[in-house]
């Protein structure tokens, strides 16, 4: 293996077999004549990938993906049906929430138990005890079972121990979940330490934030395959537009967008066209484009330049739209502007086929550097949750960080006015 | 015969790797069993005591109050001492993957090590017990002579046959839950089929061979003979008893590897 690698897979695949009852597993472990007695399920399909020494790796994808196996082959604890993967050094794992821990041990017995594992000695072990019981922080609980532990005590605990056993490579499986968010920001602190000592993290996590402030490098497993590898930032976006797809997806009627008034009741949208896209299709947004003052297209905007959004739609039959508007969005889906004509209070003129509406929202972009997207719909009735056509991430761009020295530390920056005054003193 | 030699081999350095954690686990099997308790260690004195004492009531009426000139009492108390280890060995294999199912599927511990950890505290047991017998021998019949130092060697006797049944027992249970069942059964009627509540020479002479199938017999006569009256390893018995020890763990050791690749996706 070469030395710079910590993990190489290579065309890695786990095939379970499903058994209609426990009985025909046995019947066929252990019978002769090779019958057989299951359906194959593929868990995970030909993946392969190597690991850098040092690097973090985020590991993306929908339940069910695979996630868990891969990294339970890993670790060892699953045989590869096919392929091979190779580990070098020691591996320390925290999986489904919780280590090889024993219910009936108490805190301090399981890490003794785990050093073992992990082939330290009683001496090793109770040499790191301290450590471990301070940064578990769990109190009194520390002596005793485990089993008397909540899932945060039990997150903890095994965080506290596996990070403590010198692990050359670190699996993590959707541990930081539980835990609060003090502890949640002792672990990432930990773990960035980590990251600084040459330590490979295997990491996964359904938290794309998460994935794009601790990894490097990422890759996205979809029914087993491994659908796409690269840069945390890219796959954890792919992640998110894919999550925002399957969302629609799943939903005749769409969610009510935070600008338009929120009314129960059921609409039939059809899904049509392209992906990110809902409504009747009476009108179709077909264009939505972010403009300077020169009406120029802009991908990329600098600091609080003053832009126009446009959005352009088409009268498919005749039709009285009421309500056009814009949301825009940040990497991580958040809602950060946006607005309506009917919150407004704009009118606006029927349609008949084949015309079209121009609507263009003036506005300042004062965000902080980064991505971001802009949604659009047009509807029937500000009341209604019945769009003519809804387009998730019509446009993107970028915005740049302000000319000036000035930095900007928060998502939004709007003009501050600031009163400072000195009281008291001789 | 290489392959299975290469596999015990495996095995045995597997159990030395793992050495400090299979004394662990023993070490708290122990612990759970008489910590938190007010009688604490007490109980496992008094458990094999209370059975001898039930036993002896009733059977010494039969066979009467002394065996050759040992009390009766203590000539059953020699014989039960290792089949009650026996016994509790297969009985606890019977749940043990489940049981540490935690560190199947999370850990990189060999589950065949799991019958170890249970010997481990059978056997801890056991000379707690032995410890007790011993003590009792003193007091009743000052004669322990140097057959004595053959007990080390029926317990790694017992040891080797019980782990071949416990690889049985363990692995088969984690799919059909009747193991526990029948283990008990088949417990049952394997003490009553062992001369260890009555001596050997009820059986008459033409019905003796019978006697002698039962491999068990070596371990029970076998602790009468290094306590009682002071006498070696029988070698045909051993070798008779050995052959089934070797048969058990060779079939144990295959049921074993086929069907652990199964606990982790079971579990």
């Amino acid at each position: 293996m070469e030395p710079e690698y910590s993990v190489i897979c290579e065309n890695l695949s786990k095939k379970f077999k499903i058994y209609a009852s426990p009985n025909d597993r046995i019947r066929e472990a252990l019978s002769f004549s090779g019958k057989s007695f299951h359906k194959d399920f593929w868990a995970l399909r030909n993946v392969s990938f190597r690991l850098r020494k040092g690097v973090t790796l985020g590991i993306m994808g929908f339940n069910g993906s695979g996630k868990s196996t891969l990294l339970k082959m890993i670790c060892g604890y699953l045989a590869p049906t096919s392929g091979s993967v190779i580990t070098a050094g020691r591996v320390a794992s925290i999986l489904e929430l919780g280590t090889g821990f024993n219910r009936e041990f108490t805190g301090r017995e399981n890490v003794m138990l785990y050093g073992g594992l992990m082939g330290f000695s009683v001496r090793e072990t109770r040499e790191k005890m301290e450590e471990v019981e301070a940064f578990a922080d769990i109190g009194d609980f520390f002596d005793r079972p485990v089993k008397l532990y909540s899932s945060g005590m039990y997150a903890r605990l095994a965080f506290a121990c596996t990070i403590h056993m010198e692990p050359d490579i670190l699996v993590i499986d959707e541990a930081l979940a539980v835990g609060d968010i003090a502890f949640q920001h002792k672990c990432i602190h930990r773990i960035r330490s980590l990251q600084k000592r040459e330590v490979s993290l295997l990491f996964v996590s359904h938290s794309i934030g998460a994935v794009k402030s601790l990894c490097q490098e990422a890759l996205f497993l979809d029914r087993g395959r491994l659908v796409l590898q690269g840069k945390a930032e890219d796959v954890a976006n792919y992640y998110h537009g894919l999550i925002a797809h399957r969302e629609q997806e799943k939903k005749e009627a769409p969610k009510n967008p935070p600008v338009m008034k929120k009314e129960a009741g059921e609409t039939k949208a059809a899904v049509r066209g392209k992906e990110k896209r809902i409504g009747t299709g009476e009108a179709r947004i077909e264009e939505v484009r972010l403009r300077d003052d020169g009406g120029g297209v802009l991908e990329v905007v600098e600091f609080d330049q003053p832009v126009s959004v446009g959005v352009r739609i088409l009268a498919r039959v005749d039709c009285s739209p009421a309500v056009v508007g814009f949301i825009i969005r940040d990497r991580f889906g958040n809602d950060l502007l946006g607005t309506n004509t009917a919150v407004e209070g704009r009118s606006l003129p029927p349609l008949r086929q084949g015309e079209e509406l121009l609507v263009t929202f003036r506005l300042r972009l004062p965000l902080l550097k980064g991505n971001y997207s802009v949604t659009a719909a047009v509807g029937h009735d500000p009341d209604q949750p019945a769009f003519l056509d809804w387009w998730d991430h019509a446009c993107v761009f970028e915005v740049l960080p302000p000319a000036s020295r000035r930095t900007v530390n928060c998502k939004v920056h709007l003009p501050i006015a600031i009163d400072v005054q000195k009281k008291g003193g001789p | 015969m290489l392959g299975l030699v290469a596999s015990f081999r495996k095995f045995l350095s597997r159990a030395a790797k793992h050495h400090q954690v299979i004394w662990m686990m023993v070490q708290r099997d122990f612990k759970a069993r008489y910590v938190g308790s007010v009688g604490g260690i007490l109980w496992s004195i008094l458990n094999p005591l209370l059975l001898v004492a039930i036993y002896s009531l009733v059977f010494s009426l039969v066979f009467g109050r002394t065996i050759g000139e040992t009390p009766f009492a203590l000539w059953l108390f020699c014989a039960l001492l290792p089949w009650l280890t026996f016994m509790e060995i297969l009985r606890s294999s019977v749940g043990i993957i489940e049981k540490y199912k935690n560190l199947i599927t999370k850990t990189p511990f060999p589950s065949e090590l799991l019958p170890v950890v249970i010997i481990g505290a059978a056997l801890t047991n056991h000379l707690v017990g032995l410890g007790v017998l011993v003590a009792l021998l003193l007091v009743f019949q000052p004669s322990l002579g140097w057959a004595v130092i053959t007990l080390p060697f029926y317990l790694l006797c017992l040891s080797s046959l019980a782990l071949g049944l416990s690889w049985i027992i363990s692995s088969v249970n984690v799919f059909i839950r009747d193991v526990g069942q029948v283990v008990n059964l088949v417990l049952q009627l394997w003490f009553y089929l062992c001369p260890i509540i009555y001596p050997a020479s009820i059986i008459p002479e033409s019905y003796q061979y019978l006697l002698r199938l039962n491999p068990f017999i070596f371990i029970t006569e076998g602790y009468r003979r290094a306590l009682l009256t002071n006498e070696g390893i029988l070698p045909v018995d051993f070798l008779y008893y050995l052959f089934f020890a070797l048969t058990a763990l060779f079939i144990g050791g295959w049921i074993f590897r086929r069907l652990k690749g199964h606990f982790a996706e079971y579990l």
